[in-house]
């Protein structure tokens, strides 16, 4: 029987009067890709924030291997676990390649002191994500899609049970995108489990195991690709008739 | 009674401090720029005054449209040929811009009129009125009713008016603005401008009741703070506010405490509001 | 590094530590100390750099741990009755002691309110060395003269500050080259970002600090020593505060040898330019700050880094321009 890897009960967020999260209730299992979907403005982004700590949720709960973590500071929370990449990328400017992925591997969940062990495995994270020749250059210097999968080597130097991942195809061409998600299915096989934001649908709805929409801060569906592109609430809120016949085809 | 003189007092400094923080904290709220050479500006609309009211032989207060109208010219240039240069770049680099201006103008008042302190004397300077044992100098109520009306008006400018309204739009969301099809640039100039001019007229008023020298607008950054943070940020009402607090702690201070220790009680003052009432008294981001 | 290859640069390096080493023993006392003067300013521009320039936390009062020291050593020797390195000692410790305390409540403020918070703790201090008698008050101190004619004391102070020197700059290396160097980036770069990579700010920021502020206090110590009386209005004095920050700027901001470039450049012109223009003194300083602030913001190292040109001069404004 699969265990939870990361629950959430009942997650609310406040902005002053406004709510971004409401009563949001829903359980990741341990080595899943759970995709997380809906409008722009649903409170994706925000949900992931509070699950990382970077914001403080107004209500509710979540946790993570057991461990109730809502109320932690976002580096205890990068420790026991979970990374991130973020939606617009947050690579340090003036480090190069190897030097973005080095600060992961010296801080993140091993925590070494050792700045040329580190090196070494940065390179060898860089390798596997198919950016090795580059780890030399400076950021500015390489592709949108190198620097996602820079963000995602980072992310990986740190161990993580839990990877977090916003909107990383974003910007990307079908080639990209594809080569993106072998490398997400990849990652998910060496045992990481995976929360994935996208709005590109193919890519989201072919490699999750299950979905999770989100509309207005509220959950409106949980379920396998399959189930949510039959949801007819789903349909109507953001996929669209013309989408979920393609599904079915 | 003795205690109502020394609340009088700060009441009217503290409409005085009120209308000098303003334009300070206008430009943080919606520039999110530290103005440094704010205080210097203030002075140098001071300096505007002594020296128009000297050269025409005119009453000192009659000058204070000049020393708006030059300032306003001054800012809006400064703004536009140097600050908007930088002015994406960040606290460091704009922090200091503004400090270097501050030194510029610092030696540019030095050259001109020297290091010793000037003064205007106004025919109405010793004059007061009595009421009801409480001694109110002509002056100093004066310059309180105008800093207030000053105030008020900014006010009104930023709530009422179109050009008012745009930009306080560009403090809440300058991507949107820009979206919207406004000029940024033109936007920072125009609210520079205005927070020069502002502070000019403050100058005018300061140096009616006040001996000024090249340097005294570095005296000003720990009210500046205070009434800033403790006003809320961009917040003219809480400016306001927080001005006649800062005075009457200012004054009543002396009751308790000698007067030498006024600038180390205002400066664990504004110690305190920066730790503990980050978002003013109102406890709430006014913009962003 | 320019188009220099690395073992060139070394050399250079090496052959200004020499020249500078022999300094005292060829030229006249005037030079001697006027290059104490330069390691002073070196000295704590090259501190400043680490909680400015590499943790982006703008300390514009730092010049505080300058009186700091300053008034601590005065008053241990004055006294208390202790030698010079004692004092010395205790100067830097209790900067970077006060750094460590002060940083509770003021290093979690945010940028902005920090920078604020700094400005006013150096007006605090002053005021409060002002007032208290331990300090002399606004008369100042006098303290021990040095034991020995003046060209032992222009040796002595040149050596001394000469060493302080490069040890700031060599704890900057170390610094530049470590994990610490890594967490430092991060926290000025987005301290969240960096703290969702599992770097706690906190205790970085706290020994950014206090770093900077233990060698500032030990300037401070030595320039007591040196100037046998300090007041006030001359240890906790803005002026060198903001110079501090134009060095550090002009040179590099988070890099090694920038601010110390920054300090040699600054005051060489201070010396043999403006001094004979005293009066337009603020306004070069000026003018350099906005200037500097204006086309390089990241400094000379960055600016002379794989080639100058002349595009790198407006590289900066095209990215700050509003």
């Amino acid at each position: 029987m699969k265990t939870a890897i990361l629950e959430g009960r009942r997650v609310t967020k406040k902005f002053g009067g406004l709510i971004a999260s409401k009563q949001i209730d829903f359980e990741i299992q341990e080595g899943e890709i759970f995709g997380l979907i809906g409008p722009n403005g649903a409170g994706k982004t925000t949900l992931l924030n509070l699950i990382n700590g970077i914001i403080p949720m107004t209500s509710g709960e979540i946790v993570f291997c057991g461990q109730r973590i809502n109320r932690l500071k976002p580096y205890k929370i990068t420790r026991l676990g979970i990374a991130r990449v973020f939606q617009i990328a947050r690579t340090f400017e003036d480090l190069t390649v190897k030097e973005n992925v080095l600060v992961g591997q010296l801080f993140g969940k091993k925590k070494s002191k050792n700045i040329s062990r580190g090196m070494k495995e940065a390179q060898a994270i860089l390798d596997f994500v198919g950016l090795g020749e580059k780890r030399n250059h400076r950021t500015s210097e390489i592709t949108l899609a190198d620097r996602k999968r820079m963000e995602i080597a980072r992310a990986l130097t740190m161990a993580p049970k839990l990877l977090l991942l916003d909107e990383v195809m974003a910007g990307l061409n079908p080639r990209e995108v594809k080569d993106m998600m072998e490398m997400i299915l990849t990652v998910n096989k060496k045992g990481i489990t995976i929360l994935l934001i996208e709005h590109v649908m193919k890519a989201i709805m072919g490699i999750s195991t299950r979905v999770m929409v989100l509309h207005d801060g509220k959950r409106i569906a949980l379920g396998t690709p399959k189930e949510i592109s039959e949801n007819a609430e789903v349909v109507r809120v953001y996929l669209g008739e013309r989408f979920s016949i393609e599904w079915s085809l | 009674m003795l205690l109502g003189q020394f609340i009088i007092n700060g009441l009217l400094q503290g409409g005085f401090y009120a209308c000098l923080a303003v334009p300070f904290s206008i430009v943080f709220g919606i520039m999110g720029m530290i103005n440094l050479a704010h205080g210097t500006q203030v002075i140098l609309g001071a300096y505007i005054t002594y020296a128009v009211s000297l050269a025409l032989g005119i009453d000192p207060f009659l000058t204070f449209p000049i020393s708006m109208v030059s300032l306003f010219v001054l800012g809006y240039l400064i703004q536009k040929y140097i600050i908007n240069l930088v002015a994406k770049g960040g606290l460091v680099i704009t922090s200091l811009l503004t400090f270097g201006l501050n030194l510029i103008i610092i030696n540019i008042i030095l050259l001109i009129w020297k290091a010793d302190y000037r003064g205007t004397n106004p025919w109405y300077m010793g004059m007061s009125f009595e009421l009801s044992s409480v001694t109110i100098p002509y002056v100093r109520l004066g310059i309180f009713v105008i800093a207030i009306l000053l105030t008020i008006v900014t006010e009104i400018f930023l709530r009422k008016t179109e050009t008012g309204n745009a930009i306080v739009a560009t403090a809440m969301n300058p991507r949107a603005a820009q979206l919207m099809g406004m000029d940024i640039g033109k936007t920072y100039c125009l609210t520079f401008a205005i927070s020069s001019a502002l502070g000019g007229a403050v100058g005018s008023l300061f140096i009616l009741a006040n001996p000024v020298s090249p340097f005294s607008g570095d005296n000003f950054f720990v009210i500046l703070f205070v009434v800033a943070i403790l006003g809320g940020v961009g917040s003219i009402p809480g400016a306001l506010l927080a001005g006649l607090l800062l005075g009457l702690v200012e004054s009543l201070s002396v009751v308790v405490f000698d007067i030498q220790y006024q600038k180390i009680i205002l400066s664990i003052f504004c110690l305190l509001i920066l730790i503990f009432l980050p978002n003013g008294l109102m406890g709430k981001r006014i913009y962003g | 590094m320019g188009n220099l290859g690395r073992s060139a640069w070394i050399i250079i390096g090496g052959g200004i530590f020499f020249f500078l080493l022999a300094l005292p023993l060829t030229l006249s006392g005037y030079w001697v100390r006027l290059f104490t003067n330069i390691f002073l300013f070196a000295i704590l521009a090259e501190s400043v750099n680490i909680i400015a320039g590499y943790c982006g936390y703008l300390a514009l009062g730092n010049i505080m741990f300058f009186g700091l020291g300053a008034y601590v050593e005065a008053v241990l020797m004055t006294k208390c009755g202790l030698s010079f390195f004692p004092s010395l000692l205790a100067a830097g410790a209790g900067a970077g002691i006060f750094a460590v305390l002060i940083g509770l409540p003021i290093l979690r403020l945010k940028r902005e309110y920090f920078l604020m918070g700094t400005m006013v703790l150096l007006i605090l201090l002053r005021e409060i060395t002002s007032n208290i008698s331990i300090t002399g008050g606004g008369q100042g101190i006098s303290l021990p003269l040095f034991p020995g004619n003046a060209a032992r004391s222009n040796l002595f102070f040149y050596y001394l500050m000469f060493v302080l020197m490069n040890l700031s700059i060599a704890c900057t290396f170390f610094i530049s080259r470590s994990y610490l160097g890594y967490a430092f980036r991060a926290i000025r770069f987005d301290e969240d970002t960096a703290s969702v990579m599992g770097i706690n700010p906190t205790p970085y920021k706290t020994a950014a600090w206090a770093l900077s502020a233990f060698f500032t206090g030990l300037a401070g110590g030595v320039y007591a020593y040196w100037m046998t009386y300090i007041e006030p209005g001359d240890v906790y004095h803005v002026a060198p505060s903001i110079k501090m920050f134009l060095m550090m700027v002009l040179g590099g901001g988070g890099t090694v040898l920038g601010p110390v470039a920054g300090a040699f450049f600054i005051e060489f012109i201070s010396e043999f330019v403006w001094g004979r223009f005293l009066e337009i003194h603020f306004l070069i300083l000026g003018l350099i700050l906005v200037l500097v602030c204006i086309f390089t913001p990241k400094g000379f190292v960055f600016l002379f880094q794989g080639g100058f040109r002349l595009s790198k001069l407006m590289a900066g404004v095209k990215e700050n321009k509003v």
